[in-house]
């Protein structure tokens, strides 16, 4: 992703990723990760897992009967009948329908890498393995253009995906506290059973999000924070001064990036985080923060747990 | 930086200390009042929280990046180097390169003037040309560095003057010198022809054709006179073979059935070519040829030490016994066995000596190839006659000529000097890439 050189003359901070652009491998990508991520479901049939498909069990068919299983998972009518042993498999009831939330507000353009390209990627992810597990995915975008604030698509088969890149070609970080712009929206999706909201998660508190929650949903928050905003120390040599511009707000605020003010705002950042974790944990919302420098691949595996 | 300044009593390139005025400057700039760095950032409100926020806009007037320093510092190496500091107490010498023809041409008559007594040679008519030039670098304290081409290598002395021994023609004609290879600055050639070098300089004797002696085929000598070649019948000038080594036989003795004895074979070639054979190495000797000693063999076989081994070359094969220490392996070997041992090295030659690990051929299989194969190693190690010049070398080669050399660019201790300004620009190199590192990473955020 090509970076611009931070003027020091101006007063603007200009966004330094502020759209979205998939890489020319990013369907093979997508493709990969939904075999690896198809094997590993495999892997979890019938054993009580619930990452894939939400709760329920239904019975999908039968497979043979491997030495050491347990004897009480064979179906003894098949045996009867066709003299070889068979077991059951059953599959844990997928929740047909699935909505990701995807924050596109102007704090989303901070990078590189960009949040946004980095949300965009992951949201793909999510849909993806959505329509393998056969749901039928909403994609909702914040968007300061729109009367609702708000952009959807819907996406019901693999075909649909070139649409989705499409749409999330199109996004461009802007407008403010699009967090809660979006869990406005998603309060109007009642049959959605698996919700995801991506974002950078710092306009809205946790509190704001739970009533999202419902009987059967499950909820996946993931927070997408730029290396600069992950790890300031690494990522801006120590001793320059920096005025930080919040992009959604205009505020400005100067910092001399000394030692006691990086190990300060690391002190800070963990103790938000942890904040996150100890209440979505209490409503049983699954919390993942990774900085926008990690591989979409390697979110969207650990928002299945797998 | 003063106590430097004050131990150093001369630069190289003066002018080069204005370069100091670009770190000088990017410094002041650097200390100037600068805006903090602008970066967006979602997550403000921390920063915002944070105790003990500092007022950044003094501190950046007084801090330099890392970065930044960096590149002031590697300019100020820079601009050292091209100023080229010179320590004290040495002053600026330079190393003047002499190179002498010393070609057969060089060392024939010139005459300066007519009613001169013993006219003096091309040479020394070429350095009488130089010797006001030289002594002026002599007086400066510029070292003279005397460099001839011989044929097993370049000779070169520090000296004032040339080496008496070098105003002597060499015994064996040696070629001119590769002038395209020493057309360099502070570089004088001593030669007889005009050349055009480009940054070397040029003493040329010239002179008149001088006719003379010119070759020799058996006992008659041929003469130029300065248009045409005369065949003077008998009169070739006395030339001699030495043979040392070997036990002394008669021509048509032979030891054992079969065997020859390279003696007799030396004694034909010579009667062949007109020479006769010496008692010992004289002015009139065009050739020596060392055989082992009489005893060395005989002391080696009885002590198991001779071999007798099986070599050839140029279709002809022969048996020897050989001592195989009489000869050290090294270059301008011309024949050599193989045994168990490696190597062993049976003739040596070079201009004027033969050197030989064996006295007799206990067999020997293409008498013709040997005699045709021997006799092209003789005739093209003998030295010249002496008084023998060849045409080309006779003739004329125009006016006398002058020409100073280009200045060297430095002094013979100044290679160290030299290497002070090299040290100084890598270091400047390194510490401009070691800044650029650094800047690149604290923008490519």
């Amino acid at each position: 992703m090509p970076w611009r050189r931070p003027s020091r003359r101006s007063t603007e901070a200009p966004l330094q990723a502020p759209g979205v652009v998939f890489p020319a491998d990013f369907a093979r990508r997508l493709e990969a990760l939904d075999l690896r991520l198809i094997g590993a479901r495999e892997r979890c049939e019938g054993a009580g897992s619930a990452a894939f498909l939400g709760v329920g069990e239904e019975f999908v068919g039968y497979r043979p009967y491997r030495p050491g299983e347990d004897l009480r998972r064979l179906d003894w009518n098949l045996l009867a009948r066709l003299d070889r042993p068979f077991v059951r498999v059953m599959r844990r009831e997928a929740a047909q329908h699935w909505a990701v939330l995807l924050d596109a507000s102007a704090s989303m353009g901070v990078g590189p890498p960009g949040k946004l390209q980095r949300a965009a990627e992951v949201v793909a992810g999510i849909c993806r393995v959505g329509l393998s597990a056969g749901a039928e995915v909403l994609v909702l975008a914040s968007d300061p253009d729109t009367a609702r604030r708000t952009a959807s698509l819907r996406v019901r088969t693999k075909r649909d995906l070139a649409r989705l890149l499409s749409f999330l070609c199109a996004l461009r970080a802007g407008g403010a506290s699009g967090s809660r712009q979006l869990a406005e929206a998603a309060r109007a999706h009642t049959q959605v059973g698996r919700l995801f909201l991506c974002g950078d998660l710092f306009d809205v508190e946790p509190e704001e999000l739970s009533g999202l929650a419902r009987r059967g949903r499950e909820l996946v928050w993931i927070q997408i924070l730029a290396p600069l905003e992950w790890d300031p120390a690494r990522a801006l040599p120590g001793g320059e001064a920096v005025e930080w511009v919040d992009p959604e707000s205009g505020e400005r605020r100067t910092t001399a990036l000394g030692q006691p003010a990086l190990e300060a705002y690391a002190r800070a950042l963990e103790g938000r985080l942890a904040a996150w974790h100890q209440s979505t944990a209490r409503h049983g919302i699954a919390f993942h923060s990774w900085s926008s420098a990690r591989s979409f691949e390697d979110i969207v595996r650990a928002a299945f747990r797998a | 930086m003063d106590a430097l300044f004050a131990s150093l009593t001369s630069w190289a390139r003066p002018l080069g200390l204005l370069a100091f005025a670009l770190p000088l400057v990017l410094a002041l700039r650097a200390r100037l009042r600068r805006r903090p760095l602008a970066r967006a950032s979602g997550t403000l409100r921390l920063w915002s929280e944070l105790a003990g926020e500092v007022e950044a806009r003094s501190r950046a007037r007084r801090k330099i990046p890392a970065h930044l320093l960096l590149k002031i510092l590697a300019l100020a190496a820079g601009a050292l180097a091209l100023a080229g500091p010179r320590p004290a107490g040495q002053p600026e010498r330079a190393l003047w390169r002499v190179l002498v023809d010393a070609s057969p041409s060089m060392f024939l008559p010139r005459p300066v003037h007519p009613d001169a007594g013993q006219p003096p040679t091309r040479l020394a008519h070429a350095l009488e040309l130089a010797r006001p030039f030289l002594e002026q670098r002599r007086a400066a304290g510029d070292t003279i560095l005397w460099t001839r081409h011989a044929p097993a290598g370049e000779e070169s002395v520090v000296s004032d003057s040339i080496p008496k021994s070098w105003l002597s023609a060499p015994r064996a004609s040696w070629p001119e010198p590769v002038w395209s290879a020493a057309d360099r600055p502070g570089t004088l050639w001593i030669t007889d022809k005009r050349r055009q070098p480009e940054r070397a300089g040029l003493a040329v004797s010239g002179g008149a054709a001088v006719p003379g002696p010119i070759g020799v085929q058996g006992t008659t000598r041929f003469d130029w006179d300065g248009q045409r070649i005369l065949a003077l019948a008998g009169q070739a000038p006395a030339r001699e073979l030495f043979v040392s080594g070997g036990t002394a036989l008669a021509l048509d003795e032979r030891g054992g059935e079969g065997e020859i004895r390279l003696r007799s074979f030396l004694e034909l070639w010579a009667a062949e070519r007109g020479i006769s054979l010496g008692s010992e190495r004289n002015a009139r000797t065009v050739l020596e040829v060392s055989l082992p000693p009489s005893t060395a063999l005989s002391t080696a076989r009885s002590a198991g030490q001779s071999l007798e081994l099986a070599f050839g070359r140029d279709a002809w094969w022969a048996r020897a016994l050989v001592d195989p220490r009489a000869l050290a392996p090294g270059v301008g070997v011309w024949l050599e066995a193989r045994d168990s041992g490696g190597r062993v090295p049976l003739v040596r030659a070079a201009r004027g000596r033969v050197e030989l690990a064996f006295e007799r051929l206990l067999e020997l299989r293409g008498d013709a190839a040997f005699a045709v194969s021997w006799a092209k190693l003789l005739d093209g190690e003998s030295l010249s006659a002496p008084g023998l010049v060849a045409v080309e070398e006779r003739a004329a080669c125009g006016p006398a000529h002058f020409a100073a050399p280009q200045a060297p660019s430095s002094s013979p201790a100044g290679t160290s000097n030299s290497s002070l300004d090299a040290w100084l620009a890598g270091l400047a190199a390194l510490l401009y890439t070691l800044g650029l590192g650094l800047g690149r990473r604290a923008t490519a955020v």
